[in-house]
């Protein structure tokens, strides 16, 4: 695997992750069934920031991307090529004041930004990055994975809830609006992908796309899919809970500093974990030419989210209503037709693979 | 002209047929219009029905004059027509210490904006109008009538400006009685979706906007009353201000009627170069509204930058011509010039707006693909904010609006000004009057500008100077002054009266925006929460305009 610069640094961190620790736990005689605790957790969290520094260029990409497809230039001033904005932005977040409505749930109005947060982010560890990279091998991390992401409009009707005024309680009904457009759809383009590779671990998913992906296999199903992961993460077109337009920001408008911050930094975590899995089912994971590689992932990966700015800055915004309808008479029967397509006809011309 | 001599001599029979002695003839200068005086004001309604009879089409224009020497305030109607220039000018003479007429609202809604103003602003009591409350005031305003002449200006600072936002929901307290699905919710003054600020009072239940009411006068300043302590060429920078999408627009219609009540005439020259600036200005304003209504349907949408790239370029003309893109100042009285440097512009000038013209051609090709030919922008716009045929007059729109419901209405065709009998142009019209139909209106009237731009570079005498100057003595003037142009947003009109000092005595602005946005009351009925930014985006709003 020498030809695999990412596997190398994270075989490198994890040697000397181990080894720093065993010095460690010996220097200060910390019993040893600890040990797998304190090295899980410094993995997440080594992982977590590397995803934060990730993050930043995502922003970064989708500032300049939208920029130069506006015929503008973007950011230019802060950094090279503008790339510290992002963080000064970071900075003068922090340093806002934290207001918040006079009838709000306090508690919940503080907690609820931090849950959304941790939410979005858990995914991540069910994620695996290349052959061999991969925090948690479990035989239902798919469904695991999905399950998690579902929780996360639940937290925005909380946190439009938690406001106590009208125009966030507007944009949290309409946000569980969103979640019964899409889930539906989502859940049968899944079970697709699932029956297709014969199992619920993206590990073997990614392994049953070792020949030919899945997007070639089902394109009506990716499709669906990337359709459906534009709407579960809130980006524009299907921005309906927090349109600016109509409802301002929906359901995070009383949210500032911050609080804000971390909303605005779980769309992102929304956006990587969307265009991962959307990596992980259709696009043959780390699969590429010649040999298997992170490298791949971690490419396909962005190339996923610049379709999805892409389509962002060029489709208008579907009303509430229209965005069921779109659901429930376009994508739903779609992707029916796609199970119908996995489960009838692909048995008999995916042996000549 | 035959057609107006006919128009004039019925409505005068019929007139003084329904209403014996109580109506007499008043000499117009104008012989396109015809004037009346109504002896007695309770016989309005009458006048109004013989007038609707004859096929009149809308109260364009509704004002009062105050004359405290004579102890009157003299109220002026405007009826025009769809399909001829006559305007038939009611004036009425009321008592000054109890101005009372009867509304004729009942009979035509489109008078109902011009009441209220007038009420708001002059004191008239309209009888039985649906709803006679402070329009740009606030709603508890009792210091008097800021426009009437004793009126006196440190009032203002009576008013307890700092309680207002607790009187917020004020006229339209929350009944108890009704049901627990019903709610009130206020769209602005801060709303991204009112370009600018004015506010609306939606009840609303669920999705579904139950009844809206406009508010207005969040950013009124009262230009009328400053006007009437300006010279007439000091005004000119006011009518800037009015709309930062039309400024110029607003230059011509201000300046027109200057000049009718001052009686300058200016070169052949002047008038075509006016024609081109006021052409550009329409596509500056459209490719604006075009941006805007674009923002409104997706967040940082493209084509919310695409039509402003296409504007800075003529922007950049407009600059290079008086050294100015947004206010321009650059109509004056006797031609158009920047007082100081009263220069030509350049034939190099023209050359370059040829390159920029056919440029804009291919772009709004491209704006056509980006917003028409999009199926999401379709099923955002199409079958909502419907208004039509009858119902758009009767209702009092003009401008895109109007045309979009069918109406092919156009004061440069009907009522010429300028060199515009001169020019070759079409009136785009819609079918539905949705607001898919607004945006096909508009982005057809860019290309028309576009044809009318080419024409008046070809046409444009090479001889004559842009700007004379008017001598100071020529400045001042008595009676009447009128014009009426096609603004972007509708039909622009400003009514002057002069006494013969070098102010005006009174100037009316007639805002074809705040007669649209009132509209709103009727467009989002029954309409979805989510339809209010693109039927509002559709009006085309400009709030300085409407807040004058």
């Amino acid at each position: 695997m020498g030809v695999d610069p990412i596997y190398d640094i994270t075989l490198k961190t994890n040697e000397f992750v181990s080894s720093l620790l065993n010095q460690i736990f010996i220097l200060l005689g910390i019993p040893m069934q600890f040990y797998e605790i304190a090295y899980i957790t410094i993995m997440v969290l080594l992982l977590f920031l590397v995803f934060l520094l990730d993050v930043l260029v995502i922003v970064w990409l989708e500032r300049k991307l939208i920029g130069r497809i506006h015929h503008r230039r973007s950011v230019t001033e802060t950094g090279p090529a503008g790339f510290l904005q992002n963080v000064a932005d970071v900075i003068k977040l922090m340093a806002k004041e934290d207001v918040y409505p006079a009838t709000a749930d306090r508690f919940l109005h503080n907690i609820v930004p931090a849950l959304a947060t941790a939410l979005s982010a858990i995914p991540l560890i069910l994620i695996p990055f290349g052959p061999g990279l991969y925090l948690v091998d479990m035989n239902t991390s798919a469904v695991l994975f999905f399950a998690i992401t579902t929780l996360v409009p639940g937290i925005v009707v909380l946190a439009g809830w938690a406001s106590n005024s009208k125009y966030p309680t507007i944009g949290a009904f309409r946000a569980g609006l969103q979640l019964i457009s899409y889930e539906i759809p989502l859940s049968i383009s899944l079970v697709a992908v699932i029956l297709m590779a014969n199992s619920m671990n993206f590990i073997n998913i990614v392994e049953a796309q070792r020949n030919i992906w899945f997007i070639v296999l089902q394109p009506l199903g990716a499709l669906v899919f990337f359709i459906v992961s534009i709407m579960e993460v809130e980006r524009s077109p299907f921005d309906i809970p927090e349109a600016e337009g109509e409802v301002l920001a929906g359901w995070r408008i009383e949210y500032s500093g911050l609080k804000f911050g971390l909303f605005y930094g779980t769309e992102y975590f929304k956006l990587f974990i969307s265009a991962a899995a959307f990596t992980l089912l259709y696009l043959g994971g780390w699969y590429g030419p010649f040999f298997p590689s992170a490298m791949y992932f971690i490419l396909k990966v962005h190339l996923v989210i610049v379709m999805m700015i892409w389509v962002r800055v060029t489709y208008f915004r579907p009303r509430p209503d229209q965005l069921v309808s779109i659901s429930y008479t376009k994508l739903i029967p779609l992707s029916l037709l796609n199970l119908f397509w996995v489960v009838v006809i692909t048995p008999l011309i995916l042996p000549y693979f | 002209m035959s057609n107006v001599s006919n128009l004039k001599e019925t409505t005068k029979q019929e007139l003084i047929r329904a209403l014996g002695k109580d109506i007499e003839v008043r000499e117009l200068k104008w012989p396109r219009y015809i004037g009346f005086n109504l002896l007695d004001p309770t016989k309005i309604r009458e006048v109004v029905k013989v007038l609707k009879k004859l096929g009149y089409a809308q109260p364009i224009l509704i004002t009062g004059v105050d004359k405290p020497k004579e102890n009157i305030i003299e109220l002026v109607y405007k009826f025009n027509r769809i399909d001829s220039a006559v305007i038939s000018w009611i004036y009425v003479q009321l008592p000054r210490d109890n101005p009372k007429i009867p509304s004729i609202t009942p009979l035509w809604k489109a008078a109902f904006p011009h009441e209220i103003e007038t009420y708001d602003l002059m004191g008239v009591i309209f009888e039985e109008i649906p709803d006679l409350r402070h329009v740009f005031l606030p709603w508890d305003w009792n210091l008097g009538f800021p426009l009437r002449k004793d009126w006196d200006p440190s009032l203002a600072k009576k008013y307890p400006w700092w309680e207002m936002t607790r009187k917020f929901y004020d006229p339209f307290t929350i009944p108890s009685d009704e049901s627990d699905d019903i709610y009130y919710i206020s769209v602005g003054p801060q709303h991204p979706a009112v370009h600018g600020s004015f506010r609306l009072i939606m009840k609303m239940r669920g999705d579904t906007i139950l009844e809206a009411w406009p508010d207005f006068g969040w950013v009124h300043r009262g230009v009328e009353k400053i006007c009437e302590n300006k010279t007439y060429e000091q005004i000119i920078v006011y009518t800037d201000r009015l709309c930062y999408g039309s400024s110029i627009s607003w230059n011509l219609t201000y300046t027109l009627a200057a000049e009718d009540l001052l009686n300058i005439e200016v070169s052949e020259r002047a008038k075509w170069f006016r024609v081109i600036l006021v052409e550009m200005q329409r596509i500056v304003s459209h490719l604006l509204w075009l941006a805007a209504l674009s923002g409104d349907l997706g967040t940082f949408h493209s084509m919310f930058l695409y039509p402003l790239r296409e504007r800075e370029k003529l922007l950049d003309l407009f600059e290079k011509a008086c050294g100015a893109r947004l206010t321009y100042s650059y109509i004056k009285l006797g031609g158009v010039g920047i007082l100081k440097h009263a220069e030509d512009v350049p034939d190099t000038w023209f050359n370059e707006l040829k390159d920029v013209i056919q440029d804009l051609k291919k772009k709004v090709k491209e704006y056509i693909d980006m917003t028409g030919n999009s199926e999401t922008f379709l099923i955002r716009t199409k079958n909502i904010g419907i208004l039509r045929g009858k119902a758009a007059i009767e209702a009092g729109a003009t401008g895109p609006v109007l045309r979009a419901g069918g109406i092919k209405y156009d004061v440069r065709k009907v009522d010429p000004y300028l060199v515009y009998d001169q020019i070759d142009f079409e009136i785009p019209t819609g079918k539905v009057g949705d607001v898919y139909d607004r945006w096909l209106v508009r982005i057809n009237e860019i290309i028309q500008s576009i044809h009318i731009i080419e024409q008046a570079i070809e046409n444009i005498p090479k001889e004559g100077k842009l700007y004379q100057k008017v001598p100071p003595a020529k400045l001042r003037g008595s009676g009447e002054g009128f014009a009426r142009t096609e603004d972007p947003r509708g039909e622009a009109a400003i009514y002057i009266v002069g006494d013969g000092s070098n102010k005006p005595y009174r100037i009316h602005i007639r805002s074809p925006t705040y007669i649209n946005l009132t509209l709103l009351h009727f467009l989002l009925r029954k309409a979805k929460f989510a339809d209010l930014a693109a039927i509002i985006g559709s009006l085309d709003p400009c709030m300085a305009e409407v807040d004058r």
